[in-house]
């Protein structure tokens, strides 16, 4: 068991910190959507309620399919962009050979067996991340759409307005500023992270040139 | 590869979570049931029980108003009984039952679906403009 939390640490501390925040998320969006209940002259709501409620789901979802869409981003553009001097950055850029990707001929003993297996599984799996983070993107950002959807047209009927249709609700403003507020930031992030990790390190951490490492080198050179 | 195929299970599990959360067939009915009961209590003539089928602040904002009763403004008001539902529309907390000739919204309360605005006529590009409406 020891071993286990030793071997997993990394994985076991997101995912614990992860389901803390989504518990602190709850309450305080709980919180804050009975305030507007009752500022509006409605029924205040259990926790229960909320937690299957639209307005809760479109905050969570909103969130996830922009975290998702910078992985797919950050894996897709490290294949074709390079950022001189950065740990983040590949070298030269492309897709690599069979030789450098541990694939064909070069394929070890304990190499996956998708990886080994070649063919069109070779291929999937070679894109596996990319289609992985892609979908979880795409599904997110359809759950957000027609939770804020429900979400939208709640507080519509609310102000005694009539509620839109999905198609609609996909051109509003309230869509795109839930989409796009996330997104800037994740791609600030992401950009700085690049730019940062040329000229400055983390003692210890995979994310880091090693201290001693000069400037200009760049990906996995610089490891 | 088995995480591969996982992860976009998980993800619909996510949507499809979405989706029932937005579902609303039982409130369709449930609103609606609320709303035939005002006009029959309308029709009746008993302002009392119509009253009681109105939001807390719909039946303050009604009497105040009106300068009497809720239970007098509210048959004062003539909320038009028009018949047959054209529409129901379901959110969360909040409903909305189209007739031919009027719109009514509701909020769910404790007690189940009040009326919070009824006798509504369209305002371009504003709330409907009704003749009982509060929270």
């Amino acid at each position: 068991m020891r071993t286990f939390v030793r071997s997993n640490s990394l994985s076991l501390f997101f995912f614990g910190i992860f389901l803390a925040a989504l518990v602190g998320q709850a309450f305080a969006g709980w919180a804050q959507f009975n305030d507007l209940q009752a500022a509006s002259g409605m029924q205040e709501i259990g926790l229960g309620r909320y937690l299957t409620s639209a307005d809760f789901a479109v905050d969570v979802t909103e969130n996830w399919q922009s975290e998702y869409l910078q992985f797919l981003l950050y894996i897709v553009a490290t294949v074709f962009f390079v950022q001189q001097g950065s740990p983040e950055s590949p070298a030269h850029g492309g897709l690599g050979s069979d030789k450098e990707q541990k694939l064909g001929r070069h394929t070890q003993d304990d190499s996956p067996t998708w990886a080994r297996a070649g063919g069109v599984r070779t291929s999937i799996f070679s894109w596996s991340l990319t289609l992985v983070m892609g979908t979880i993107f795409l599904v997110s950002w359809l759950a957000q759409s027609i939770a804020g959807w429900a979400a939208f047209n709640e507080t519509r009927l609310q102000d005694r307005l009539d509620p839109i249709s999905w198609g609609s609700y996909l051109l509003n403003p309230d869509f795109w500023a839930r989409t796009l507020q996330n997104w800037q930031s994740e791609f600030l992030a992401v950009g700085s992270m690049a730019v940062l990790a040329i000229y400055l390190r983390q003692r210890g951490s995979a994310e880091s040139k090693p201290v001693g490492e000069p400037h200009a080198s760049t990906g996995a050179e610089g490891a | 590869m088995p995480e591969v195929v996982r992860a976009p299970a998980a993800a619909t599990l996510v949507v499809a979570a979405v989706l029932l959360a937005g579902c609303s067939s039982g409130n369709d009915d449930a609103a609606t049931r609320t709303v035939e009961r005002l006009h029959a209590s309308l029709r009746a003539g008993d302002g009392a029980a119509a009253c009681q089928l109105l939001s807390d602040e719909a039946q303050q904002e009604l009497a105040e108003s009106k300068q009497t009763s809720c239970a007098e403004a509210v048959i004062a008001a003539g909320i038009p009984d028009t018949g047959r539902v054209r529409d129901v529309s379901v959110y969360g907390t909040a409903a909305q039952v189209r007739y031919a000739e009027d719109v009514v919204f509701l909020g769910e309360f404790e007690d189940g679906w009040r009326v919070t605005a009824a006798g509504c006529t369209e305002a371009v590009g504003a709330p409907y403009d009704c003749d009982v409406q509060g929270g």
